[in-house]
């Protein structure tokens, strides 16, 4: 597969597009007054939009040019495309607008219900009836930031007309979305729009649907001004005004028996969905079931409230929302483990589900998968846990001050990664694969993805399943018009639903090919047993095709004169099931390991009236590799269906660094990102 | 004007003095220079200046003046480079693609310094080039590979 | 602001440099740009009216080197001076600007234009401070040379009256037994909490004879005053002598300029773990 990128296409008679924004966080639009548009160049708004001015994503809807009430900073208002960028870009910078500013939406503890909008609530037994006055009720509240997904190549598209076509490039994890949207917003037959995906690289679940709503917005001005129109973020435009993940507040509230395991538990969680978030269902319904983990809670209720504010629309980051319910649980188990003097381990593992019991949220069953005690075992040989844990905590009780060095914790947490979603995304989407052998015996496989990674796994999973080369398998459909309509590129879908997929296509030709005429096409899509439905309603029943689990030490030494927090080791034990490639998976669990530790020792947003400050105060940064230690990364193979690992470490690791800093400091870190300031106004009893 | 050499070719250049480098090539259809982050630090838009890997985006165009700078595309002709794909290659090194260039030139660059790098030399010269597609493991292992492809080929000659 | 579509002067030599900034006022001088670009994040680049890159002029890039000192052109890039190797460039510098970047921007980022940069002091800083660098300044007219921390202590003081630039850095090159570098922040970012700290002794039969302590940050400090508080007592330093030295430094660094805070602190500490190192 040639990697193409849409920055780098270049039409004859190419115009340049750049989005008029608003300049108020919340406020109505009242006018919008361009300078004087030279020959050439064009103004587009609301008004000149000949279908819907709406985009429409798993039930939210998202105007594709304000027209009425302005809901963030920066939100598109309209377009200006012309010939020469330099000289869009001076169009908009002259362009003036009016509005009346409103109050802002803020995030909030309180809140009306009007600004609530997506609510779930979950609950067995009656959590409250056992959390008196007189029981010992222990509470931790957890905040996760913001983070940007800064994948390489900025948003942008880039749109061309054909006679036949509108051709559409763009880098997105959902091309049939892109085409559905821009058939809605341009009146036009889907079979008139042929969508292209770009090389996506690590998009990071940034190009979900935002590059549909890019789209519909070049695609306007193309049409209407009858030239193909690109428009290109720049690296500051597209980290002050795309998708960033939601941040979420959580507080968790347990009681323990007399036997020192989980009696009850409530959890309270907030999500800031910014202006618009249209896969905050998902991300609700995920956090929520995901809120208590593995552990058996005999009475809980879990309560997740989603709020709008004014803020750019937030939404998934590696993950939908199990990342941060798992920072918050292992926060607040952590509290309880320090509090009672409990062994972490040996705690963890006594009030973890036992094999054949129900995952507490939703009753969903998987039973034996999860693997905890060997995954511990694996982590805590690889680290030394035991041993460390123990000499960090007398350490840490014999000193006097913090020049008592060496300021060392060591932290492990048990979670999972829910992979493939059964909720809304699947009632709307679905997931096909069709895979053709000819008579001399080529085969070419049709799906909707074409990452490099997954050509080279389905190509060698082909070629061992049909004994034939792998330089016979090629891939078809490179654009909507030749693939099959498939659902948003996310939640490992690609491993667990796409490839056993192909592979079943290939047994079965593999039975029938000596048996029947070549070609032979065999088709297969996903159909969820009923068994296994997810009822979005009550929130029972499976909420994931398959979890994850794995289990992550961190140990963590502070620098005494700097009170920077430098990572000395992390191990991780991942419970994969049937592994295409062992190479590819250590490569995907490392880099989901960088993206972990660059979010929490690094990618601070700070929010300031509704604008986005990264932590420079100009540019956003990465972390610098020199401060990526070791990586320890085990799998247990098994022949169960292949789970998805890309988003684990990403799901454990914040809670393993944090529980690491709270043993050295005595007390719990909230929050993530963390940086030294924090760590010196902790350490220094501020 | 500006006169400079690129890509072995004497060219003139007329451009506002605030343009960047990164575009001005790119106006030359080299789209192997990309434009990423516009600070220097992802290397998506790295060329070689006087045989320097440097980011073309924080370079105005008027320092390029008299100046020797070849892109990934001419550089692309070298045996430097089919060691440094081929090494990645043989280490299994995983790139998104729009950051390909940077890393290449970076490895070039720092094998030029150092044929045998360390884990810590590596770490250090690719600090310059933040992208979330490779895993540093593999960085370590592809440049090391790609250092003994081209000590093999230099006692080969 | 600045005029997108700037003039661009050219010079080949500091003669030129020195009519230019003579006959055209409202002159900025850009060396390897790094510093000013950094701030901007849009796609063109803005500079003020009249700029005059200098950063290829060869008198600005020169090296010499004496038995005393050495003599960097203003404009050697970080890369260059790296590559004199350790052993003839003071220790603590060298550290200090192994650290800085990347180095694709060391090859562009240039000795003078780190040392200038406007509104936080940059990684070589408290190193060539410690070192008691002194800096060549040109003015259209004259040459003159000036340590380093008086000039920056006057620079915004007083309204300049003639244009001038940084042309030389003359760095000595005495051996010290102890050389410390610290910074504070995350390696590769520049962030309004990135500072450093310099730490150098020397000793003669058992008795400090010499210790230079600089920081910088948002603001510089070195203090000559509490240097000498400790030249001249007997090495090793006992306990005691570090509690009346923190003390001091207490007094010394003034709480008004520069109030408790998280960077005080880290100044503090590494000035405590450098002391530790007579005891």
């Amino acid at each position: 597969m040639d990697q193409v990128f849409f920055s780098d296409l270049e039409f004859p008679g190419q115009y340049y597009g750049m989005l008029i924004r608003s300049s108020v966080q919340h406020g109505y639009l009242v006018d919008i007054r361009p300078p004087l548009l030279p020959e050439g160049y064009y103004l587009y708004t609301a008004k000149d939009i000949p279908g819907e001015n709406r985009l429409t994503a798993l039930g939210t809807s998202i105007p594709v040019f304000t027209a009425h009430e302005i809901m963030y900073f920066g939100e598109p208002l309209g377009i200006i495309v012309g010939p020469d960028p330099a000289k869009v870009h001076e169009l908009v910078a002259a362009v003036s607008i009016g509005t009346e500013p409103l109050d802002p939406w803020k995030f909030s503890e309180k809140f009306p219900a009007s600004q609530v909008v997506m609510k779930r609530v979950l609950y067995e037994g009656d959590p409250d009836s056992l959390m008196t006055d007189e029981s010992e009720v222990i509470e931790t509240t957890s905040e996760i930031g913001l983070q940007d997904h800064y994948y390489a190549e900025p948003l942008g598209v880039a749109v061309n007309l054909t006679t036949e076509q509108l051709e559409i490039y763009t880098a997105t994890q959902w091309p049939f979305h892109v085409r559905a949207t821009v058939s809605a917003v341009l009146d036009l037959d889907p079979d008139e729009i042929t969508v292209i995906p770009t090389t996506i690289g690590e998009a990071m679940d940034g190009k979900i649907w935002y590059p549909s709503l890019l789209a519909a917005q070049a695609s306007v001005a193309s049409v209407l001004c009858k030239k193909p129109v690109k428009i290109l973020f720049s690296r500051q435009e597209d980290f002050l005004f795309s998708v960033k993940s939601a941040p979420v507040q959580i507080r968790y509230r347990t009681v323990l028996s007399g036997m020192d395991t989980i009696e009850a538990m409530t959890v309270r969680i907030l999500v800031n969905a910014g202006a618009y978030s249209p896969l905050i269902d998902e991300i609700v319904d995920r956090i929520t079931v995901s809120a208590v983990g593995l552990y058996a809670v005999p009475s809980y209720r879990v309560e997740t409230y989603a709020l709008r504010t004014n803020l750019p629309p937030m939404g998934a980051l590696s993950g939908w929302g199990e990342a941060q319910a798992f920072f918050a649980l292992e926060n607040h188990i952590a509290d309880i483990i320090a509090r009672k003097n409990f062994a972490p381990v040996e705690w963890k593992l006594l009030n973890t589900i036992n094999p054949g019991e129900k995952m507490t949220p939703g009753g969903a069953d998987f039973t034996g998968k999860h693997r905890f005690d060997e995954l511990f075992e694996t982590v805590c040989l690889a680290s030394d846990f035991p041993r460390k844990h123990t000499a960090y905590k007398l350490l840490a009780s014999r000193r006097q001050n913090i020049q008592d060095g060496p300021l060392r914790g060591i932290g492990i947490v048990a979670g999972f990664q829910g992979n493939g979603f059964l909720g809304k995304t699947g009632e709307t989407t679905r997931y096909a694969v069709e895979v053709t052998m000819d008579t001399n015996s080529r085969v070419q496989i049709k799906t909707g993805f074409h990452s490099l990674q997954m050509e080279n796994i389905l190509r060698d999973m082909t070629a061992s399943i049909l004994g034939i080369d792998a330089a016979q398998i090629g891939f078809t459909g490179t654009d909507t018009s030749k693939m099959t309509e498939t659902g948003p590129e996310t939640l490992s879908s690609k491993i667990t639903i796409l490839a056993p997929l192909v592979e079943k296509c290939c047994q079965t030709i593999q039975k029938q090919r000596f048996r029947q005429p070549l070609p032979l096409t065999v088709k297969r899509e996903y159909k969820p047993s009923k068994k296994d439905q997810w009822d979005r309603h009550t929130l029972k029943g499976k909420p994931f095709v398959s979890i994850t689990s794995g289990v992550c030490a961190v140990e963590v030494e502070v620098d005494t004169v700097t009170y920077e927090p430098v990572i000395r080791g992390i191990w991780i034990a991942v419970n994969a099931g049937k592994l295409y490639d062992r190479k590819a998976a250590q490569t995907t669990v490392s880099k989901s390991i960088s993206i972990a530790l660059s979010r929490i020792l690094g990618e601070r947003i700070t929010i300031r009236d509704g604008k986005l400050i990264p932590k420079d105060s100009v540019q956003y940064d990465l972390l610098h590799p020199a401060l990526i230690p070791d990586l320890r990364i085990s799998f247990l193979e098994s022949d169960e269906a292949p789970a998805g690992i890309g988003t684990i470490a990403n799901n454990l690791i914040p809670a393993a660094f944090a529980s690491a800093l709270a043993q050295i400091s005595g007390i719990p870190f909230r929050s993530i990102p963390l940086d030294a300031r924090t760590l010196y106004q902790a350490l220094e009893h501020e | 004007m500006i006169p400079f050499t690129l890509n072995g070719s004497e060219v003139f250049i007329d451009a506002n003095p605030g343009e960047r480098l990164v575009h001005v090539l790119r106006r030359f259809g080299l789209a192997g220079t990309k434009e990423g982050c516009l600070s220097g630090k992802c290397g998506s838009c790295m060329v070689l200046l006087n045989g320097n890997a440097v980011p073309s985006c924080i370079i105005p165009i008027f320092q390029v003046k008299n100046t020797t700078i070849m892109t990934i595309e001419k550089f692309a002709e070298t045996d430097a480079y089919a060691d440094i794909v081929e090494g990645f290659r043989l280490a299994g090194v995983s790139m998104c693609g729009f950051c390909n260039t940077g890393k290449i030139l970076t490895a070039h660059t720092l094998l030029e310094e150092n044929i045998k790098p360390t884990k810590q030399d590596i770490n250090n010269w690719f600090s310059g080039n933040l992208c979330r597609c490779t895993s540093i493991d593999d960085l370590y292992a592809g440049v090391r590979q790609a250092g003994l492809l081209r000590r093999k080929r230099d006692h080969g000659k | 602001m600045a005029n997108r579509n700037s003039t661009v002067y050219q010079a080949s030599t500091i003669a030129d440099v020195q009519s230019i900034l003579k006959n055209i006022s409202g002159v900025s001088i850009v060396a390897g740009g790094t510093e000013i670009v950094r701030r901007q994040t849009g796609r063109t680049l803005h500079f003020s009216p009249n700029i005059l890159p200098v950063s290829r002029i060869a008198e600005l890039t020169g090296v010499a080197k004496t038995e005393r000192y050495i003599e960097f052109g203003s404009c050697i890039t970080l890369k260059s001076l790296l590559e004199l190797g350790s052993k003839n460039v003071p220790d603590i510098l060298y550290r200090a600007v192994q650290g800085i970047a990347s180095p694709g921007i060391r090859s562009l980022a240039t000795l003078g234009g780190n040392i200038a940069a406007k509104g936080q002091r940059l990684c070589a800083f408290a190193p060539l401070l410690a070192l008691d660098a002194r800096l060549e300044i040109r003015t259209p007219t004259e040459a003159y040379w000036i340590p380093m921390a008086r000039y920056f202590s006057n620079t915004g003081k007083e309204q300049s009256k003639e244009p001038e630039f940084i042309s030389k850095i003359r760095v000595p090159t005495d051996a010290w037994e102890i050389s410390e570098y610290r910074r504070i922040g995350k390696p590769g970012i520049v962030t309004d909490t990135t500072a450093t700290f310099a730490f150098l002794v020397q000793s003669q039969k058992n008795v400090l004879a010499d210790i230079r302590i600089a920081y910088a940050g948002k603001f510089f400090f070195r203090r000559r005053e509490f240097e000498n508080l400790m030249i001249g007592r007997s090495l090793p330093l006992s306990e005691k002598d570090i509690d009346y030295l923190m003390d001091k430094a207490d007094a010394y660094f003034d709480k008004n300029l520069f109030p408790p805070s998280y960077e005080r602190k880290c100044l503090f500490n590494m000035l405590e773990e450098s002391l530790s190192m007579l005891v």
